[in-house]
């Protein structure tokens, strides 16, 4: 780490001075003024809509600030568009992924600077060498540059993005939400690029929603809220609560709830030698009534298809007991009807959860369809009554259950996911990655509402990228490798240092399918090969069946 | 078991009256309801009046009978082909259940009875071939584009073999109906009310929430339970249900048979679908629109017939008129999204 009076010695890369910019009359930015230096990661924080990502797409071009400039290196920078950004040496990593999907991993890396023949034509095997000459240079290994994008899982794709920009040797790099589709191995891998970037003097913008991770790797923080700047500090200035509460305006009372549900005792689901292609090879676990089970682990290792096959979407062999009665789950609908519900926050984010061009209401009330029905019709007034109290209950959005769910924010989608459930009857959530992307105050919110869940009866199946959601919000939590359950922790007390107790180093040390848990050899197991794990192709498709 | 997270009894806010809170209500929903169909309404209105300048005696109920009656094709041809279009496909196969519908009718309308009969065998053929369609799409998943284009051609031969030359005949009783009316409104007037009014019904049944859940996002759908195989083939067979009536109204208007009949109206189906509001991209949309849709496009080749344009401009100011349709739309859109705060 650079010591603190150094960096505002060092050189001012690039400099935003009094940044705004307004969507039809909503400030996403006002007055903004930031900047970056050489040799130190800044880490840019913020809740959904702070303005993060706008000021990313001012800077790189995309959007066009309403007042206010950017210097690069004390010279006006301007780019019409991130191509020209990029080339001027301000690189950036964009949440959406622009990339590719139909081309392969080498020509997304070289769009538009693809090595030419004589004739014009791009000279594969020079890519080729140059796409291994840079995934060796900055150690990425396990992407063959020949694959097509679309084969790849949203972690190596990500990684993919990275690699683009950083083929292009910026002076600066943004990484926008960069770590939110990578898993702990993938998250060393780019923290340890990023150390070696900002060795070499370069000046790094960090954005996570991911406090710790960017408590980790900055030497500088800067807060967004409602479009301004609230300050920027250096790191070791300010604490953890300290930034929530910029982020938030307000004390967030707590991330976490300190008050837990007890589990009742009646096991209402119990899966045994659940197997399903390669993916999912023999899992047993039980869930009882009122308890939050946690399910991680590294990319690919089966807790996808794991949810897919307890929601019926794939097909699997083994047991499935729901209250104590073998079901037989071969579509969504025999899932529902044996009281399970799954709350699916795709990877992308994009679909599978929403319908976005029909109303709250609409989106709610489609699992539960035949509740409301009269004379083969919807009763639109038994729909209302129905959907209300949860829209209310949940606090979705403006609380307006006609409210289009595609004009939502993210968190509210996610809501809206849950909320469809809790009104099929559904007494066993799978909640499979509801956190993802969303920002602090929304994540309170999530576990809050996940806790009442729970105190209410409900039994909850977690599965979370975030290692420190899984320490502090299940009672158990399952650690999954190469298909199965290699390892199952409880949840922190805080008051005695027991084995079997959840603590983040344990849990990626199982993940990475280090065995040792009950010895006390226990140490966080940095991976030499970061990626190995999560190239490969879905084998199942959520479709593909009657 | 429903949910009571976080209950907080009052938590709207403060009392209203209960009428203020019906108004609050419904201008809620206004808010964030669908305005497509209604601008639709307005531009076929905006129609009508420029035609009734030109040809004095426009709004009298015979014309706009005659108007109805030239419209009622296209517009249950748009009923089946909107349905489609919401669950994000499209068909294009109406053409040629349309055209076979035409021929059967054209050889085999003799008397009342076998106009009948034969009207029940070409409605039962039209929803089969929906059917077809919708399990080669829904079953098989492959692209509604190519199913339908594969079936309007399997469709076209056979009525071709019905019926090789346009001609044939049907009885002039069954013909004259569409020009008849009952109760001082033309006959043609009340078919478009009634398939307002079956429209209405159905956009309130489960089948219709379905079908808009799967227009919107098909995964999502099935998510919440819903079976898509079933439903695709529902929509399917409604667009060839509607593509074989449209055939008994179209044989009515021309009172007789022709197998490439179909081949004209398979665009403007689409087209009126559009021009009503209806996203091609499937969940959004309503025939309330669809039938506004349609009768602009009759309306507008009227107005150019009444200005004594070449035919040609016709065709041409389709196009004109989809592109200045699919714009407003969009525009529209992006006006409510900034209204409602939505970010879409």
């Amino acid at each position: 780490m650079p010591q603190l009076n150094q960096i505002s010695q060092r050189e001012r890369l690039l400099t935003a001075n009094g940044l705004s910019k307004a969507f039809a009359g909503v400030h996403a930015l006002q007055e903004v003024s930031f900047d970056v230096r050489g040799g130190e990661v800044h880490a840019l924080l913020g809740e959904n809509g702070a303005g993060k990502s706008t000021l990313v797409k001012v800077i790189s071009g995309v959007l066009r600030a309403d007042s206010g400039e950017v210097r690069l290196r004390e010279v006006p920078f301007a780019p019409r568009d991130p191509g020209a950004s990029l080339a001027a040496g301000v690189g950036v990593v964009f949440q959406e992924l622009p990339l590719i999907p139909d081309l392969t991993v080498m020509e997304n890396i070289f769009f538009g600077r693809q090595p030419l023949s004589p004739l014009g034509t791009v000279a594969r095997r020079r890519m080729r060498a140059r796409a291994d000459e840079l995934f060796a240079s900055i150690g990425l290994a396990g992407i063959d540059p020949a694959r097509q994008l679309r084969d790849l899982s949203v972690a190596a794709r990500q990684l993919v993005a990275i690699a683009k920009v950083l083929a292009a040797d910026p002076d600066i790099v943004v990484l926008d939400e960069a770590t939110s589709a990578l898993g702990p191995a993938e998250v060393t891998w780019l923290f340890e690029r990023t150390r070696a970037l900002a060795a070499a003097g370069k000046g790094i913008v960090f954005i996570s929603h991911r406090m710790a991770e960017a408590d980790e790797i900055s030497d500088r923080v800067t807060v967004l809220r409602n479009g301004r700047n609230v300050g920027t500090w250096t790191a070791g200035e300010i604490t953890a609560d300290g930034l929530i509460s910029a982020m938030l305006g307000r004390r967030l009372e707590q991330l976490y709830p300190d008050q837990h549900a007890i589990p009742q005792d009646e096991t209402v689901l119990a899966v045994q030698e659940l197997t399903a292609g390669r993916r999912l090879r023999g899992v047993d676990f039980e869930l009882r009534r009122g308890e939050i089970l946690g399910i991680c682990g590294l990319e690919g290792q089966g807790q996808l298809e794991l949810f897919l096959a307890l929601y019926g979407v794939i097909r699997a062999r083994g047991t499935i007991r729901v209250e104590g009665r073998v079901r037989r789950l071969r579509s969504p609908r025999d899932a529902l009807r044996a009281g399970l519900g799954l709350a699916l926050v795709p990877e992308d984010r994009k679909n599978e959860g929403i319908l976005p061009t029909l109303s709250v209401r609409e989106n709610i009330s489609l699992p539960s369809l035949r509740r409301i029905r009269r004379l083969g019709l919807i009763d639109r007034g038994a729909e209302r009554d129905l959907v209300g109290p949860v829209v209310r209950d949940l606090r979705i959005g403006r609380e307006d259950p006609e409210q289009l769910v595609g004009g939502l924010s993210g968190g509210n989608q996610q809501k809206v996911i849950v909320g469809k459930f809790l009104l099929t009857g559904a007494k066993i959530l799978l909640f499979y990655d509801l956190t993802r992307g969303v920002d602090v105050g929304t994540k309170a919110e999530i576990f809050k509402m996940m806790e009442q869940l729970a105190a209410e009866g409900y039994a909850i199946l977690f599965y979370s990228t975030d290692l420190a959601e899984l320490v502090n919000v299940p009672h158990r939590t399952c650690v999954m490798f190469d298909g199965q359950i290699v390892a199952e922790f409880a949840r922190a007390t805080g008051v005695t240092d027991a084995n079997d107790e959840a603590t983040q180093e344990k849990l990626v040390a199982a993940m990475v399918g280090s065995t040792a848990r009950t010895d006390d050899e226990i140490r966080p197991v940095e991976p030499d090969v970061p990626v190995e794990s999560d190239i490969e192709v879905r084998p199942t498709e959520p479709e593909g069946q009657p | 078991m429903t949910a009571s997270v976080g209950a907080q009894p009052g938590a709207s806010g403060r009392w209203r009256p209960p009428i203020r809170q019906a108004g609050a209500e419904m201008w809620a929903r206004s808010r964030s309801a669908d305005v497509r169909p209604a601008a639709a309404w307005v531009l076929t209105l905006i129609l009508l009046f420029i035609y009734a300048g030109l040809q004095p005696g426009t709004l009298s109920t015979g014309s706009l009978g005659i108007l109805a009656a030239d419209t009622l094709a296209l517009a249950v041809l748009g009923l089946g082909q909107g349905v489609v279009i919401l669950t994000a496909g499209i068909d294009l196969s109406v053409g040629g259940v349309l055209a076979l519908g035409t021929t059967i009718a054209a050889t085999h309308f003799t008397g009342t009875g076998t106009t009948l009969l034969w009207s029940v065998v070409i409605l039962a053929i039209g929803t089969a071939a929906g059917v077809i369609n919708g399990v080669l799409v829904g079953r098989l998943r492959l692209q509604p584009f190519i199913v339908t284009l594969a079936t309007w051609s399997i469709f076209d031969g056979i009525a071709l073999y019905v019926l090789p030359v346009a001609g044939g005949s049907v009885p002039g009783g069954y013909a004259n109906w569409i020009n008849g009316s009952a109760g001082g409104i033309p006959n043609a007037i009340w078919v478009l009310i009634a398939l307002v009014a079956v429209w209405l019904w159905f956009r309130r049944t489960r089948t219709a929430r379905r079908i808009y859940a799967i227009g919107s996002d098909r995964e999502a759908a099935r998510i919440a339970g819903v079976r898509i195989v079933p439903t695709l083939v529902t929509a399917y067979a409604i667009s060839g249900l509607c593509a074989a009536g449209a055939a008994l109204f179209y044989a009515m208007l021309t009172a007789s048979g022709d197998p490439t009949s179909g081949d004209g109206l398979i665009l403007p189906s689409v087209a009126a679908v559009v021009i009503g509001g209806t996203s091609l991209f499937g969940g959004q949309g309503s025939f309330v629109g669809t039938v506004a849709g349609a009768l602009t496009l009759t309306l507008l080749g009227d107005v150019i017939f009444a200005v004594h344009l070449a035919s040609y401009w016709t065709v041409l100011a389709d196009g004109l008129l989809l592109i200045a349709a699919v714009l407003a739309g969009t525009g529209l859109q992006a006006l409510q999204a900034r209204r409602t705060g939505g970010h879409s």
